[in-house]
């Protein structure tokens, strides 16, 4: 049992350098290109707002989606 | 409409039961496994509150839970991404266990659920409300406004830090929200570990703490420019930035700031565990309590100036730094504020199912009238006659029983006055962390000594750390400066003027330790060094009993107060059952222990017999 724990470990570190090598790295090069860029603030703003605006009711389906 | 919300996984696991919009039950998880913030699934919390309801989890409408765990998910990748290469180790690490327990949450929550009550998921609706909802749930829907502002500010939830809402009726609106990483809260638990202390638990100790930094200092004041010239950008609606080159959290690389930087910039070496702590400690603390207040104070104007309400509603944790509470309130922004008790992550077990029921299933709302509907805090586990008597007889104990609450409470505000400390044990248990009378140890307020005594004695816990006062309600204004209810302790102010003493000329420049020995008031055990205090006021209408025994006590001794702390020692949760209670009153110094009727002494014969009436029963099992 623990030498298929061992290799399950082994394969998912593998697994995990291999996205962190081909996924996470190169998305972090383009990443002003990345959906998800907008919700970082990486520089200060002086005499902005660091809030993000929503103005969003919140309804039926805000509570369904996981 | 019966629903169940739950919230946890990452730390104060809890669960909360709505019948009809009534809030029958909630509970932390540690309260019951005895882990201090315990974060597995709230199996026992859940159990108690589907027990206490008498209702089957088949039965139920919905659950809720607390929070989107995919779109957290995606958050934690995302900080991956925008910080890399910061963070490879930490992916390698974390990563595993996100993915054994976050992306497989479903099936890990169903079956958690079953391992529980046989549980057809088909029959019973899951629902997730945003974290920050369910912060916000937490306080609006349970307050007595019919409408209000809400601010929510916390650590992080899937992405919001803070968040500014409009509560109207049964409905929520967001408007704004403060996104990851800047965060108030992780602001806070930063300076908490660079103080030495715990993260989500060293947090009260730095809010104790910074009463004895020296205001106006240059110290102090060279501190909060540091701070703001490198780590923190405040802006006008109190929306912060926190510089990442300081912090590590992002990427979960160990810990929450990047030690050496913190170090070269305050020219403070970072504080180790229980070492010595110095006057900088305190001014440290107090620098980061006055950023809090300032960032606070400004969110809160912003949420005015959005909303135009006169009302205000405050949760998340950051709710729960009752400085800054004490000094919203001082400005008259809103004409009335509610903070919820809960308002950490357990609460939002409540605020779960409250939006469930108010939104998913548009419940109308009627705001309840003079009092909130959060029943006092009691909403845990009650303990009776049957449990005593099995403790008396497993412990072969010596104990007295009182036939009546006034004889009771009689007896024991004599043993108070007499300089004893009481484990006072009543009901059902609070929930939150705030002890407010059916969980609390007890002890005289004008004790010179009593301060020290319970710290260092009782609670095992550092010495500089204050204590508040239970007073009554209507007592409230003779002592504080305080012209408002706050039942659930989350309101700091000044004492009066008149209880004052006056100080020797020196205190300013004494070493920061001294002060505790100065004689500050004639309340001496809940003033704080600054003469400040933090406040629960106490009313026959949520807590009978307790309120009786402070008239009892001052009826004896002409005080209508008296220090309340958690009946707990340092490290372990709030105790729960009589033979948790029973095991903390043996642990340590305390003098009495009172089980709803019962009392039980460590000295033996010196049970005061002269108290005893016709009704008293003395027995030895």
């Amino acid at each position: 049992m623990s030498i298929i724990k061992t290799l399950v470990k082994f394969i998912l570190s593998f697994l995990l350098i291999f996205v962190y090598a081909f996924y996470i790295l190169p998305a972090s090069l383009f990443r002003k290109g990345n959906r998800s860029y907008q919700n970082f603030i990486f520089e200060r703003r002086p005499g902005g707002s660091y809030f993000f605006d929503r103005n969003v009711l919140y309804g039926k389906r805000e509570l369904e989606e996981m | 409409m019966k629903i169940l919300g739950i919230s946890g996984l990452f730390h104060d696991s809890a669960a909360a039961i709505l019948k009809n919009g009534e809030i029958l039950a909630a509970a932390q998880e540690e309260r019951f496994t005895r882990i201090k913030h315990d974060s597995n699934f709230p199996v026992n919390a859940i159990k108690y509150c589907l027990e206490e309801a008498n209702i089957k989890i088949d039965e139920l409408d919905a659950i809720a839970y607390y929070e989107k765990p995919n779109l957290r998910f995606e958050r934690f990748l995302d900080a991956y991404i925008h910080y890399a290469p910061q963070g490879f180790i930490p992916f390698l690490k974390h990563m595993p266990i996100w993915i054994n327990d976050k992306v497989n949450f479903k099936r890990m929550f169903m079956k958690n659920l079953k391992s529980i009550q046989g549980f057809d998921a088909s029959k019973v609706k899951i629902l997730y409300p945003e974290h920050h909802l369910s912060h916000a749930a937490s306080t609006y829907y349970p307050s007595t406004f019919d409408e209000a502002a809400i601010l929510t500010i916390d650590g992080v939830g899937e992405w919001a830090s803070a968040s500014i809402c409009y509560g109207d009726k049964n409905k929520i609106k967001i408007i704004k929200e403060m996104r990851f990483p800047h965060s108030l809260g992780f602001l806070y638990s930063a300076f908490t570990q660079f103080l030495g202390f715990k993260i989500n638990n060293g947090e009260y100790k730095v809010m104790g703490l910074a009463p004895y930094g020296k205001l106006n200092s240059d110290q102090v004041n060279n501190f909060v420019k540091i701070a703001k010239e490198n780590l923190v950008d405040i802006a006008e609606d109190g929306s912060i930035w926190l510089n990442q080159e300081f912090f590590q959290y992002a990427t979960a690389s160990g810990g929450m700031i990047k030690p050496e930087k913190w170090e070269k910039i305050f020219g403070v070496s970072v504080r180790e565990q229980d070492t010595k702590l110095e006057q900088l400690h305190c001014d440290l603390a107090l620098a980061v309590q006055l950023i809090t207040e300032e960032a606070v104070l400004k969110m809160a104007a912003e949420a005015k100036k959005l909303t135009g309400s006169e009302n205000i509603c405050l949760s998340g944790g950051v709710a729960l730094n009752c400085v800054a509470n004490g000094k919203l309130l001082k400005t008259n922004m809103f004409k009335n504020i509610y903070i919820q008790p809960a308002s950490g992550d357990a609460g939002c077990s409540l605020g779960a199912a409250l939006a469930a029921h108010y939104i998913y299933f548009d419940q109308p709302r009627k705001a309840t009238k003079g009092m909130d509907a959060m029943k006092g805090a009691y909403l845990g586990p009650q303990y009776g006659e049957k449990e005593i008597k099995e403790l008396i007889q497993a412990e072969n104990l010596e104990f007295q029983q009182f036939q009546t609450d006034q004889e009771l409470c009689d007896y024991v505000a004599n043993c108070i006055k007499e300089g004893n400390v009481i484990g006072w044990f009543q009901g059902r248990m609070e929930f939150g962390p705030r002890s407010l009378g059916n969980r609390s140890i007890l002890g005289d307020a004008t004790n010179l000594e009593m301060q020290k005594r319970i710290n260092l004695k009782i609670k095992f816990r550092e010495g500089f750390r204050p204590f508040a006062p239970s007073v009554l309600e209507e007592e409230c204004q003779e002592y504080f400066n305080l012209d408002v209810k706050s039942p659930y302790m989350l309101v700091v102010t000044d004492i009066q003027k008149s209880h004052m003493k006056e100080l020797p000329a020196n205190y300013e420049s004494m070493h920061w330790r001294d002060k505790l020995d100065v004689e500050r008031s004639d309340i001496q055990s809940i003033t704080h060094v600054n003469f400040s205090a933090r406040i629960q006021t106490v009313t026959t209408a949520t807590n009978k009993r307790y309120h009786m025994l402070i008239e009892s006590f001052k009826s004896l001794t002409g005080y209508g107060l008296l220090v309340n702390t958690s009946f707990n020692v340092r490290g372990e949760p709030i105790v729960n059952t009589p033979a948790d209670a029973y095991r903390c009153f043996m642990k340590t110094n305390m003098d009495f222990l009172v089980l709803d009727n019962y009392v039980f002494s460590k000295k033996g014969d010196a049970m005061d017999k002269s108290m005893a009436s016709n009704s008293l029963v003395t027995e030895k099992k």
